[in-house]
This record gives structure tokens, sequence and C-alpha cells, in this order.
């Protein structure tokens, strides 16, 4: 492919995940990696690479913003990361390990269960718990912002939502995704943390999770500084764009058509998976 | 509890704009100094020694070759997050809290575990 093509693909791709992965919440890797593999013909494993960097630029981006706002729990964060990190290093020894084609197979798998999550997620409003704080061994309990006071909540099914965050950290390590998805469930259906501590706070992990993951691939040479820098750039110019514009576009329908396009993909990838048998 | 918010913005929007900053200036270089080759990235090869080693990278970056400039901003975006970790274990030692300074401390052992591993 000519060389201005193929940058000027890889910048616009890039911004277009950016973008599209702030409007809907998913986070900008689960777009690139398949641009990076079907479109341009990428091996999977400098896709996850140049994802993985790309991930951590937006996710401490947005995080510098919301740690000011007082809404993450950080003792929540830290406590779980001990799980995610574990995760992703586990994840990347088992990524690092698999061949490509079993890689995208998988990821084709977890395209599609994000995509449905997301096609078919209500909104609910969150029941209420006994939520005042309580003195324990980890002082989890924490409160938020609301209005001009703040409201307590407590943190509940510590073990069961510690787990989940091992898996969240193995497919971040693995596949070189956010997760995010799937630490908003723990952290809000399972832990049952307010909706806006949650991402919050998810967000908070990201980034630390995909740190643990990119170390050790930079030193294993998966990160190719030509192909990251493209799409470092492009995918925080786009989210920064998405995450203005977010409040005037219609986020629901875009989630949906968002949701749409990654089963399209998935069954693309699933296809090719197979075609080279 | 708002001031340690704003230490931890402060050095996650900093470490941020170093990383962008040269990964930028790094392409920008690399248009100069024909680095910038968009090769067959089809099958997996892995990095030359220089671009995955902390000595390799320093050695290009100051040189100012494009490659290790990226690398380099690359780099400052991984430390990033682990900056961030090192300013709340200093918060929580601070705060005599010596459940999180361990839990902290752990996660750290973990981040500098995966960034040293490669290097030996």
């Amino acid at each position: 492919m000519a060389f201005f093509e193929s940058i000027t693909l890889l910048l616009a791709g890039s911004f277009l995940g950016g973008f599209l992965g702030a409007l809907s919440g998913l986070g900008g890797g689960i777009i690139i990696i398949p641009l990076l593999v079907l479109w341009m013909g990428v091996d999977i494993h400098y896709a996850i690479g140049a994802s993985l960097i790309a991930v951590i630029a937006t996710s401490t981006g947005s995080s510098a913003a919301y740690v000011k706002e007082g809404y993450s729990n950080i003792r929540v964060g830290m406590f779980l990361e001990t799980a995610t990190c574990a995760g992703a290093l586990l994840g990347v020894a088992i990524g690092s390990y698999l061949p490509t084609r079993i890689l995208m197979f998988v990821f084709a798998l977890v395209l599609i269960y994000s995509s449905l999550m997301s096609l078919f997620k209500k909104i609910t409003e969150q029941k209420a718990f006994p939520s005042s704080r309580q003195k324990t061994i980890f002082n989890l309990d924490g409160s938020y912002p609301v209005g001009d006071s703040y409201r307590e909540y407590h943190v509940r099914n510590i073990p069961f939502g510690y787990a989940i965050m091992v898996c969240a950290g193995i497919l971040s390590g693995g596949l070189g995704l956010g997760a995010g998805t799937l630490k908003v469930v723990a952290l809000d259906q399972v832990m049952g943390l307010p909706f806006k501590v949650s991402t919050t706070t998810s967000n908070f992990m990201i980034g630390v999770t995909a740190a643990t993951s990119a170390g050790l691939y930079l030193g294993l040479g998966y990160i190719d500084p030509f192909l990251t820098a493209p799409v470092v750039l492009g995918v925080v110019a786009g989210s920064v764009i998405g995450v203005r514009l977010l409040p005037w576009l219609p986020a629901d329908v875009l989630r949906k058509l968002f949701a749409l396009i990654l089963l399209v993909i998935a069954t693309q990838m699933i296809y090719k998976v197979f075609r080279t048998l | 509890m708002l001031r340690y918010n704003i230490i931890l913005s402060f050095v996650l929007r900093s470490g941020l704009f170093i990383s962008i900053l040269l990964i930028s200036m790094g392409m920008w270089f690399s248009f100069l100094d024909g680095g910038f080759q968009i090769v067959d990235y089809s099958v997996f090869k892995g990095e030359p020694e220089v671009l995955k080693t902390l000595s390799g990278i320093l050695e290009e970056a100051l040189q100012l070759h494009s490659g290790g400039l990226i690398q380099l901003g690359i780099l400052s975006m991984i430390a990033t997050p682990v900056f961030r970790v090192v300013s709340c274990l200093g918060i929580f030692i601070y705060q005599r809290d010596y459940v999180y300074v361990g839990i902290s401390g752990g996660v750290l052992t973990m981040l500098l575990y995966s960034l040293f591993y490669g290097w030996k």
C-alpha cells in the first residue's frame, strides 16, 4: 500500500475509532483492532500493542478530568487493580502464546458478546441498597457528590467482583482492550456502586491495567512506533471530539448503531479465520 | 481528599502531555529522516532490539531518531499510570493508611515487573 494512503487511512480510521468509542462508551480498542487486522492486514499482535497504548491515552485523558470532580473511588480502584493487573499479566502470557488465528476468533467472540450487551442494555434505576458506610478492613465505602451534598454508598459482593476483575484483566492483557464494559458491570451490578462512580472508577483502572500489559508487550517487541504513533494520535483526537459532542447527539441510537457495526465486523473476522483454514 | 485529587489529575495530565508531544515530534521527524515506512505488518516479527529496551530507546531518542522519539513517548504513556500509582502510594503513606500502602505497593510491583521483565 502506498505510504501516504496508508498513513491517512491509519489516522482517519483511528480518529473514527476514538470518536465512536467515546460516543458508545465501548472504548477505542474494540474498533481499532478490527480496523488494523481486517482492513489493513496487520497481524493481530501488532494491533494489540498499538491498541493498548491508545487505551492508556484515552483512559488517562478522561480520568484526569473525572478524578478532579471527585466521583472515582480511589480505594476501590486501587484494591481491584491488584486483580486486574494480575489478570493482565496472565492475559499477556496466554495471548502471546496463542497463534494469530485463535486470538482473532476469541476477539470476534468478545466483539459479539459486547455488541449484544450493548444492544439489549436496559437503563435501569439502581435498586436501593443498604448504603450507609460500614467500617471494614479494606475501607472501600465512599461518598460521591450529588448536587451540593455528598451521598454515601456501601460496597457489596467483594469476592465476586474481584473475580470478575481478574477476568477483565485477562481480556485486557490478552486482546489489547480496556475491558471497560466488564469492569462497569462488576462495579455497578455486582458491587453496588453508583453508576457514575462505577464508570469513572473503571476508567481510572483501565490505564493501570493496560500499562501492566503494555510494559510486557513493549519488552517483547509488540509495539511498533510507526504503527502506534498515528493510532494513538488519531484515537486521542477522535475521543476528545467525541466526548465534546456527546451531549448534542442521540447517544442511545448511536450506541445501537455501533453495536450493529461491531456484529458485522465480528462476522467478517470469523469469516477471515475460517477462510484461511 | 479534594487536594489529593488535584495532585493525581496533575500527574495524569502532564504525563499525557509529554507523551503526546514526544509522539508528535517523532512523527514529524520521521517525515524528515525517512524513518516513517509502513512496512509489512502482516506477519509478526517483533521489534528490533533498539526499540524494545530502555537503553536502546533512550539512545535512539537522544540522537533525535524518529523511531526512538516515538518509542520514548510510548514509554512515557506507559509510565503515566505508574506515576499515578506512586502518587497514590505517597498519599496513603502520608495518611498512615498501611493496608492501602500494601495494596498500592502490590500494584506497583506488578507494574514494575512488567516494565522491566523484557529488559533484563
